[in-house]
């Protein structure tokens, strides 16, 4: 027992020199490591795993910590005759284990091991949410997946995040990851590029980018605009409409041949509306979008667009006229809660856009141009205020003096708050366009190189074209030299 | 042979219905979204004009005479008796049933027991029977004319059975043997002739396209006799000016009319006088050209001054407007408002005008200004009694509404502030509006390189939206069949497996 012990503990440390050479050796050991742990009957049945357990480190022996976790998570499942044994329910002995190791792992041994460490968190995720706990199941998914750091590759994992928050209602927890920017699938190519080893750390990304390395489950067009519409709809329940509006831009622009998924028309109506709450109109449709895609959103999503018809031409009366007819259509799409909060948001914008007019006006006059409900000069009041409170607008509220209650708001130009703070507002902006731009330059160098769109590249195929054609036109123009009986018949008589 | 060509030349008079365009002379071209024409007429006047009607009427000959009394007589309340007595009496001199029809039942409907009101059957019996023989006379000489295969007498039949059809009424037919001289013409002034008639017809017509078309056939042809060109330019150019001001060019109308030459005189009489083109001209420049190009094309200029002399209020309210001294302008300008839309041809435009000039002046008059009051503003722009002016500044006054649809279609660049009444003029900050611009155009920059990154790799992945039956990735399902799909995860628990 205690020679098996020493074996499994025994893992190959992390060269601290960076070197290919020692890479190469680190890669190896864990292969063969990976494929110790594989083989069946390691651990005797008589034995009781939870020692091993006890005495080995996650974060060090990450591989055996895994695979004897796993190896005890099916004991207890052949034992009891269910799929989820109680111990692996939340307050379990399994689970609490579970949730540790997925805390401390170490990525890169995990790399080796991605199918094993995933079907552990899919089992995590539906013991929580069978014992509908699954906000901790969603925490723990969470901390793998940002302790993984796929960087960039869309896994089924991702999916399973997502459906975790939106099942628990606690938004701000996957948050960490849906503001991550997404830009790699992963694909079944046959040509993986070995240059670098799934331990270096400094270009994970195409080793990992691959269904063979088990990192996501087989993923269909369904899964990844899944994601983003779940998405999507985290960020509108938060009310963040920019970047829920960013992620239905995602779906409703993805690439199509000859046919138009639901989710895509679903997202496209959520588009309209986290538009229309979030910005008051309607931008562009992605150019890229084709124009068939764009006809079938368009027939499919009627009413939505005769409502943000009427929203935009500031016509109140229309719009909740619209609402009340389309009751049936929001309430069949689910869409009721999004529609419902188009009455603030257009008082909002109404109010927003009187900066625009005037620069200073009473309450009554803006009570009198709003008109969205029969509301006393005081909840408007409020209601302006909030609006400033909360940066929607710049302006002031000052009371009269003499005491007949007439309220002066005092508009001023732009929407941004005060120039000390603006410079704090431009920085932020700037650093996180900046991070945002890395993250795609890296993603589109390495896209140019999966896809063998490299400058040296391009002008060979090009070259190696023109071969060709010539090559073509050689034999081409010797089959009219020898004469074709028909071509003379049609010609003018050469 | 015949009918062959009817049918060809038919197909310029396609969309007007030929007898509702010639009521009042109207396009049918629907302007200001407003069809009325048909049902009755485009505006009613109350106001007594300033005109004398007999002067004015005298002013013109032809058919343009009674088109002018029957649109003032049906438009204006004050004048409506007097004009559709002339306009019957004018009818019973020429040829054209139906306008005196037209007339009688007109006046009949402001003064039915008038003795002019009832329709004199003898008389319309008789005409018919005199227009119905000629007809027939005419196109009988024009077939005999058409045997003999002589050139000019086959125009001549033509010209003779075009000019009956004018006269009599029947556009369409008129338009059709006018254009059938075509053919005909041998010189360039029988051209020229033709192409004037033509003109005419379509400017009754209201087909103002077929009035531009001859007007530019016109200008190609000037090119021999000195005389007749300086007889025929203004005339053109005046056509020419009313076909734009109809089509809504105001600018190019303004132009037009004052590269019109004095020596129109009234010459041009059929379609329009001099006084006319001083006001058609004046009103277009008003309205479409900026305070320097007023003074510069239209009062220092030689030519059209003689023209204005005729009509001394509109230089007067030209040269207020480049004084800045713009209530007098407007003023002026309000006080001839019912003449003008009593005008055949200004009717349909003068709120359109009258709007432009009024907005143009708004915009001149705050450029100065960082802040102007409300009350300064009304006092020139609000016409009428000094009485109703105490309240002129409120959100509700229609000084203060015009005020803010101006600023809301991003005429005037200024807000309004209802505290203190002012107009104050925006100076946004441009160090800031550039910063947010740079920093939305790199937003959107970002955004639109990640969808597109997205995309190539989806493609790449092969998970583009496809039809069910032909998933590329179909094929794996044997391969990966073991991997748990992650759609399932909510309705059982993953296997495991050794």
């Amino acid at each position: 027992m205690s020679d098996l012990l020493a074996r499994l503990s025994a893992v190959p440390y992390r060269p601290h020199v960076v070197t290919d050479a020692a890479n190469e050796d680190y890669d190896r050991q864990l292969r063969e490591f990976v494929a110790y742990l594989k083989q069946p009957g390691l651990i005797p049945s008589t034995s009781d795993p939870n020692e091993y357990l006890q005495a080995l480190s996650p974060s060090k022996n990450s591989l055996s910590f895994l695979y004897l976790l796993r190896f005890q998570i099916q004991q207890a499942q052949k034992r009891t005759k269910r799929d989820l044994p109680d111990s692996i329910q939340p307050g379990g002995n399994l689970w609490n284990l579970a949730v540790r190791f997925l805390r401390s792992f170490d990525p890169i041994q995990i790399r080796y091991s991605l199918d094993e460490w995933r079907q552990l968190v899919d089992l995590v995720a539906s013991a929580a949410v069978t014992s509908s706990k699954a906000v901790l199941g969603l925490k723990a998914t969470r901390d793998a997946l940002e302790r993984l750091s796929p960087s960039g590759i869309f896994t089924s994992t991702h999916l399973l995040l997502v459906k975790l928050a939106l099942h628990s209602s606690a938004y701000t927890y996957a948050l960490p990851i849906t503001d991550q920017l997404l830009c790699h699938f992963p694909t079944d190519t046959e040509h993986v590029h070995h240059e670098y080893f799934l331990c270096s750390e400094q270009a994970p990304n195409t080793a990992l980018v691959t269904d063979a390395s088990g990192i996501s489950a087989k993923l269909s067009y369904r899964d990844h605009l899944q994601y983003f519409l779940y998405s999507a709809m985290i960020y509108m329940a938060l009310k963040k409409w920019t970047q829920a509006s960013r992620c239905l831009n995602v779906v409703i622009a993805s690439p199509t041949a000859n046919a138009v998924s639901k989710i895509m028309v679903e997202a496209y109506k959520k588009w309209i509306l986290a538009n229309l709450l979030g910005q008051g109109k309607i931008p562009s449709t992605p150019k890229m979008i084709s124009p068939h895609v764009i006809r079938v959103y368009q027939s499919l999503a009627r009413p939505y667009i005769s409502l943000a018809e009427a929203f935009e031409k500031g016509d109140l009366y229309k719009m909740s006229n619209e609402i009340d007819l389309g009751q049936a259509i929001w309430q069949a799409d689910k869409n009721t809660g999004l529609v419902s909060q188009l009455f603030e948001a257009f008082d909002k914008f109404v109010i927003v856009k009187l900066g625009r007019t005037f620069s200073a006006l009473t309450i009554a006059d803006v009570l009198q141009r709003t008109s969205s409900s029969p509301k006393c000069p005081r909840e408007i009041e409020e209601f302006v205020a909030s609006l400033v409170m909360s940066n929607s607008m710049r302006a002031s509220l000052s009371h009269s003096p003499d005491d007949n209650g007439t309220t002066m708001l005092r508009l001023s130009l732009g929407s941004q708050t005060h120039p000390f703070y603006r410079e704090e507002h431009i920085r932020a902006k700037l650093m996180r366009a900046k991070t945002a731009l890395d993250t795609i330059a890296q993603g589109v160098t390495q896209t140019d190189q999966t896809l063998e769109l490299s400058q040296e590249n391009l002008q060979f195929l090009a070259k190696s074209q023109k071969w060709s054609v010539s090559a073509e036109k050689v034999v081409s123009s010797g089959d009219i030299g020898g004469g074709d009986i028909d071509e003379d018949l049609m010609g003018d008589g050469q | 042979m015949d009918l062959l060509q009817s049918d060809m030349t038919d197909a310029p008079s396609f969309p007007y219905a030929t007898q509702t365009a010639a009521i009042g002379g109207m396009d049918t071209e629907t302007l200001n979204g407003n069809s009325t024409i048909s049902t009755g007429p485009f505006v009613r006047v109350d106001d007594p004009p300033k005109f004398e009607l007999d002067s004015y009427i005298a002013n013109y000959t032809g058919r343009t005479k009674f088109n002018r009394l029957y649109l003032i007589g049906t438009c204006s309340t004050y004048l409506s008796v007097e004009a559709l007595k002339a306009a019957i009496a004018e009818a019973k001199s020429g040829k054209d049933l139906s306008r005196y029809e037209r007339a009688v039942q007109a006046l009949s409907e402001v003064a039915p027991h008038d003795a002019e009101a009832v329709v004199d059957r003898e008389w319309a019996e008789r005409l018919q029977k005199v227009v119905k023989s000629e007809t027939d006379r005419l196109e009988h000489e024009l077939r005999g004319y058409k045997n003999n295969l002589i050139k000019e007498s086959i125009r001549m039949g033509n010209e003779d059975l075009g000019q009956h059809y004018h006269q009599t009424g029947d556009l369409g037919s008129a338009f059709k043997a006018y254009s059938r001289m075509r053919d005909f013409c041998t010189t360039t002034s029988h051209i020229a002739s033709m192409l004037f008639k033509i003109i005419t017809v379509s400017i009754e017509r209201g087909d103002w396209l077929s009035v531009q078309s001859n007007v530019h056939r016109l200008r190609g042809l000037q090119s021999k006799p000195d005389d007749e060109h300086s007889k025929n330019s203004p005339k053109i150019w005046a056509a020419l000016g009313l076909a734009q001001l109809n089509s809504g060019n105001y600018l190019e109308a303004a132009t037009s009319f004052l590269a019109t030459e004095p020596t129109l005189g009234d010459s041009y009489n059929e379609v329009l006088s001099s006084n006319d083109v001083a006001v058609y001209g004046g009103l277009c420049a008003l309205a479409s050209m900026d305070r320097n190009d007023l003074q510069r094309r239209v009062l220092d200029n030689n030519s059209f001054r003689n023209f204005l002399e005729l009509e001394p209020h509109i230089r007067r309210a030209i040269s207020f407007f480049c004084n800045s001294k713009f209530r007098p302008c407007l003023e002026i300008l309000e006080a001839y408002r019912a003449d003008y839309l009593l005008d055949i041809h200004l009717q349909r435009h003068v709120q359109t005008l009258y709007t432009r000039i009024r907005t143009k002046s708004i915009q001149q008059y705050i450029v100065p200004f960082n802040r102007v009051s409300l009350d300064s503003m009304a006092n020139i722009f609000v016409l009428g009694n000094s009485a109703t002016q105490s309240n002129q500044t409120d959100l509700n006054s229609t000084f203060v509404q015009e005020l803010i649809g101006l600023i809301q279609d991003g005429t005037l660049d200024s807000r309004i502030d209802l505290e203190s009444h002012v107009l104050v003029s925006s100076q946004g900050d441009k160090r800031i509006q550039v910063q947010e611009a740079a920093l939305d155009s790199l937003e959107n920059y970002v955004n639109e390189a990640h969808l597109r990154l997205i995309r190539a790799n989806i493609v790449r992945a092969g998970l583009e939206v496809r039809p069910l039956a032909d998933d590329r990735r179909a094929k794996l399902e044997e391969r990966g069949g073991k991997r748990s799909a992650i759609g399932n995860l909510f309705s059982r628990v993953p296997g495991m497996k050794p």
